[in-house]
């Protein structure tokens, strides 16, 4: 069965009492967090080192299984997806950049970017034109045949990007991209997913950076305080976590 | 619960699972080689010992059909025309190797009148050492027969037989027991008391090794010194032919008729039974042997590749999480790994035939055996090797599907 996607109007992603528990941790990395974003949304994520930004992210990859809670994607309920769909949604609908820039270091830059769309279906000249554009939207197309080791981090990062919208999703979640780059690196990847924001994509961001933040449309507290509400755009949320982190 | 579909599937065509294999293996040569070395020496073990095993079953047949299917005896064994001393025709030789199959034949027998040899020279006959030897009265082509090899000096011909010429031939045994080593001051020895030179040492006598221990004179020689054979002493004169390989039977079924058209059925003949059992028994035990071997070799590359491949998906958990994170599925990662490994173990398994195939005919080569080297062995051993290869990462190829898209999170950096 297709899912027919939920109109516009619903929100892109709604979290409802998420929990995670990793298995062998006594305590919840997650716990109860309730969070929604809607379509064309910059979120960013802020807490402390610890507190499950990178959790919460995970499950909003759909690289995780929440352990409690649901987790509506677009209106489809992802606790009912197979890994099939599940792989599918990550190839397709959502991108998702890293802390670290995890390129394959051997390969080209290009060969990196092309890395989602292999497992798109497409046929190799339609992968490599769609990975040009992508390394041309984030400025490093030309570099395409220089082998990933050979790039900064700055650049590797801004592949990584590249790599992450080659397919065109719809949600980008991005966990501290400029965590390990210079103020320079950094204003440029900041600059860089504004941009993408205002190509229509959703964007959820865990960062430290007071830029990003600056840009977006709120930030959502992890860790602190008692659970509160998503508010509307352009106001700060707070939702609690257990803290623990495996 | 009902499953949602979402889309279409994501999908990895074998195409670019063997791209991105080929492209895995240029990006990181040094793993893929170390990967790919147990293949190349458990193939070219495999391919090595089959070698040898095809090499040992046809020396097996070589050496059986040499020694043993090659060569019949006829003798008198009931009173015929001719007088019992000497019961064969005179040109006895020429009508045998008239027949197909035959490539030579001669007379012998032993004479028991003389045992006693003396060496002795013709400045002091009586300075001498003793050997007891058998003295053998031989045709030229008894000697050819027998495969007789002179070391030294030469065999004594047509003319030393028409001439009952006082010459002879000592086994190499013989010749040391004697002291005599070189023909040079042209030894003789005594045959009791009948004097005979020396023309030729005996070095080996491929289908008789025992005439290394005899002495051997012309017929007519022997027959001047001592008279005919005489049968109640045990001097019964026998006929030996050489044939060729697989003529012996038919051979043997009609030398009597050829030495004697007329009364064929007074000469028994005796054809060394063909050992087809045992050869076969042989040729079976080393064949199994070489192909255990063979067998365990390739296992022990397998396992080797096996060892090495679960290693190298531990070290690259972070890329198989990486791939699961942006959209590949568990057999997408199996179907990676798998390949990857079919690859090396394809290459392997061809550098392994190749050194397989120059070890074989280096090892029969020292061993003087003609290498056999049959085409089912070598041709598919790339394949046997890439088989091997699959078998043995389906293992770790099933461990990194497992791998959760979150290593690429907290897991090691990318290698």
């Amino acid at each position: 069965m297709t899912v027919t996607p939920a109109p516009l109007a619903a929100p892109l992603i709604e979290l409802r009492g998420i929990g995670v528990r990793y298995q062998g941790a006594s305590t919840e990395a997650l716990r109860g967090i309730d969070l929604t974003v809607g379509h064309g949304e910059l979120v960013t994520l802020a807490g402390p080192v610890g507190s499950g930004k990178s959790t919460l992210l995970s499950v909003v990859g759909l690289m995780l299984r929440p352990t409690t809670g649901s987790y509506l994607l677009n209106g489809i309920d992802t606790a009912r997806l197979g890994d099939r769909e599940r792989a599918s949604l990550r190839c397709r609908q959502i991108g998702s950049v890293f802390q670290r820039p995890a390129l394959l270091p051997a390969r080209s830059v290009l060969e990196n970017v092309m890395l989602p769309v292999l497992y798109a279906g497409l046929a190799r000249q339609r992968r490599t034109i769609a990975a040009l554009e992508a390394l041309d939207r984030v400025g490093m197309a030309r570099v395409a045949h220089v082998a990933a080791r050979e790039l900064a981090a700055g650049e590797q990062q801004l592949v990584a990007i590249a790599r992450a919208i080659v397919t065109e999703p719809s949600l980008l979640v991005c966990d501290d991209p400029t965590a390990d780059l210079d103020d320079a690196a950094a204003t440029k990847i900041v600059s860089l997913i504004v941009g993408l924001r205002l190509d229509g994509r959703t964007l959820l961001v865990a960062t430290k950076d007071q830029l990003a933040a600056a840009y977006s449309s709120r930030t959502v507290a992890i860790g602190a305080g008692p659970p509160e509400p998503s508010g509307p755009i352009g106001t700060k949320t707070t939702v609690p976590t257990s803290g623990a982190w495996p | 619960m009902r499953r949602q579909r979402v889309g279409q599937p994501t999908r990895l065509r074998p195409g670019d699972a063997i791209g991105e294999a080929l492209a895995a293996i240029v990006a990181r040569p040094v793993p893929a080689l170390l990967t790919s070395i147990g293949t190349v020496f458990g193939v070219a073990w495999f391919v090595t010992a089959l070698g040898l095993s095809s090499t040992a079953d046809g020396q097996v047949a070589v050496t059986f059909a040499r020694r043993l299917a090659t060569q019949v005896t006829v003798r008198q064994l009931r009173p015929g025309p001719q007088p019992a001393a000497y019961p064969y025709p005179p040109d006895v030789e020429r009508r045998l190797e008239a027949l197909h199959g035959v490539v030579a034949a001669g007379v012998s027998w032993r004479v028991r009148r003389a045992q006693l040899v003396t060496v002795a020279t013709a400045r002091r006959p009586a300075d001498g050492r003793a050997a007891r030897a058998p003295v053998i009265a031989a045709s030229h082509g008894f000697l050819s027969a027998a495969g007789v090899r002179v070391r030294r000096g030469r065999a004594f011909g047509a003319w030393a037989q028409a001439h009952a010429a006082p010459v002879c031939l000592i086994g190499s045994v013989v010749a040391s027991a004697l002291g005599i080593s070189a023909l040079r001051g042209q030894p003789t020895v005594l045959i009791g008391d009948q004097r005979c030179a020396v023309i030729g040492i005996v070095g080996r006598a491929i289908r008789r090794p025992a005439l290394r221990r005899a002495v051997l004179l012309p017929l007519s020689s022997a027959a001047a010194i001592w008279g005919p054979p005489d049968p109640r002493a045990g001097e019964k004169p026998t006929v030996l032919i050489q044939t060729r390989p697989g003529a012996a039977p038919t051979v043997g079924r009609e030398a009597p008729y050829a030495i004697s058209p007329a009364r064929p059925g007074q000469f028994g003949v005796v054809v060394p039974v063909r050992p087809q059992k045992l050869r076969d028994q042989v040729a079976a035990t080393l064949t199994g042997l070489f192909r255990t071997l063979g067998w365990v070799g390739l296992g022990i590359g397998a396992l080797s590749i096996g060892s090495i491949t679960w290693l190298a998906v531990r070290e690259r958990g972070a890329e198989y999480g990486l791939r699961r994170a942006v959209g590949a599925r568990r057999r997408h990662i199996l179907a990676h790994v798998i390949s990857e490994s079919a690859i090396l173990g394809l290459i392997g398994g061809l550098a392994g035939a190749s050194f397989g195939v120059a070890l074989t005919i280096v090892l029969a080569y020292y061993r003087h055996w003609v290498p056999v080297i049959a085409p089912l062995t070598v041709l598919p051993a790339p394949l046997a090797g890439a088989a091997a290869a699959i078998l043995a990462s389906l293992l770790p190829a099933t461990r990194a599907a497992r791998i959760q898209p979150t290593v690429v999170l907290h897991g090691p950096r990318m290698p």
